[in-house]
């Protein structure tokens, strides 16, 4: 016969072993000769009043108190950073142009430009579209197409010395884009497509309902000389 | 992760518990450790180093003053001065081995229950070490990550010294004819 020895038959067998091992421990009464050290008992006394602590089980392993001073010289820098004018305005900046570089588009506006528009326009226009206005002044020219369905598409030539461009990227897929040897970005959000991209001179813009392609096509049409 | 931390927080119900721990034991450990070690730093080290790792599992510790409690202190306390020993090539021949709680009863006949004196005889044939891990597992009921935090090892290896030392008793009791299955 094999019988099955279960966790409950094995706790039993370990009982004696438990109680004989308790035993071994040895009474108060046997201590009377025993003496402490003041070393010990100030580091048993801190450990008690450490242990009473709300906060004990935030710095009771070396691997938390590292990470809590990491943290906090982080923390202390960004304070003294931010509450220092001379040091805020750096970081400020720095995080704008990271900002600007990686998640946006932005065309600053420069008075030294002069505020000439010799105007332009794509010559590739996707099929079935047709020019329906063209809205000019001395700084901007608006073109609006349209085609049969009553889609509409617009191409803006705006001049630098009198405006700022961005894109909304918020919710968009949009990457960098280079549009005849110039930096510029596509966006495409709810279906819409947007290129934007600049000249020393000017900012261009085409918005409209294309595939990524048309876009890029439209504007790499457009004359920049 | 506050969340975490808080939720690691002691109830007013657990310091309590900690602080008669440490009224009640300090001292017999101090004792044991000495007659261990020999040596009054050491033995302190050793006590305070039991302390902190009974920190850590102060959750599992139902009644601070009682027989289960001591047998766990003693676990722990021996464990950490067999790391002493070990870290210090130790100043003393002996081995904490040779104070086997197992010895001190082989040939008692404890049980009626022939099953359960044949395992006790078999768990005497294991070392110190073996019935102490033992203790842990299946009569203090502990996890294995609480076993390695009170053996200061890592989960891995004491998951595999808890199944190497059921592996041993199996062993030895298949040569009793016994079938050994606890719960994992």
């Amino acid at each position: 016969m094999n019988p099955t020895i279960d966790a409950i038959t094995l706790k039993q067998a370990l009982t004696p072993y438990a109680k004989e091992l308790s035993f071994t421990l040895p009474q108060e009464e046997e201590c009377f000769a025993l003496e402490v050290s003041p070393r010990f008992e100030r580091r048993m006394k801190r450990m008690l009043r450490d242990h009473q602590k709300f906060y004990y089980f935030w710095f009771n392993t070396l691997g938390k108190q590292v990470a809590s001073i990491v943290i906090l010289i982080v923390l202390g820098l960004t304070v003294t950073t931010f509450s220092v004018k001379a040091w805020r305005e750096p970081v400020v900046q720095f995080v704008i142009e990271f900002f600007e570089k990686f998640a946006s588009f932005t065309v600053k506006q420069n008075p030294q430009i002069p505020a000439e528009l010799i105007a332009t326009e794509p010559t590739y226009i996707p099929d079935g579209f047709f020019k329906v206005s063209t809205t000019k002044n001395d700084f901007q020219n608006i073109i609006l197409y349209r085609n049969s369905n009553g889609e509409e598409f617009f191409f803006k030539q705006q001049c630098l010395s009198a405006t700022t461009g961005g894109v909304d990227t918020e919710n968009a897929t949009f990457r960098p884009i280079i549009i005849n040897e110039r930096e510029g970005i596509i966006s495409l959000k709810n279906g819409h497509g947007v290129i934007k991209f600049s000249t020393d001179q000017y900012l261009f813009t085409i918005v409209g309902i294309f595939t990524e392609e048309d876009l890029i096509n439209i504007a790499e049409s457009i004359p920049l000389e | 992760m506050l969340l975490f931390y808080l939720s690691l927080l002691d109830t007013e119900e657990e310091k309590e518990k900690f602080r008669t721990i440490y009224e009640q034991y300090h001292r017999p450990m101090l004792q044991y450790a000495l007659k261990i070690l020999r040596h009054q730093e050491d033995a302190e080290d050793a006590v305070q180093t039991t302390f902190e790792k009974l920190i850590k599992i102060l959750k599992t510790i139902q009644e601070p003053v009682s027989s289960d409690t001591k047998t766990l202190i003693m676990v722990i306390l021996r464990n950490t001065c067999r790391d002493l020993w070990r870290q210090k090539k130790y100043r003393f021949a002996e081995s904490l081995d040779q104070i086997s709680p197992g010895e001190l009863s082989s040939g008692v006949n404890y049980f009626e229950n022939l099953e359960v004196q044949q395992l006790y005889d078999a768990i005497g044939k294991l070392s110190a070490k073996e019935q102490e891990l033992l203790l842990l597992k299946w009569y203090h009921d502990l996890s294995n990550d609480h076993i390695a935090k009170i053996l200061n090892i890592s989960y891995t290896n004491a998951s595999k010294r808890i199944e190497r030392t059921r592996a041993k008793l199996k062993t030895i009791l298949e040569e009793e004819q016994l079938t050994y299955e606890p719960h994992h």
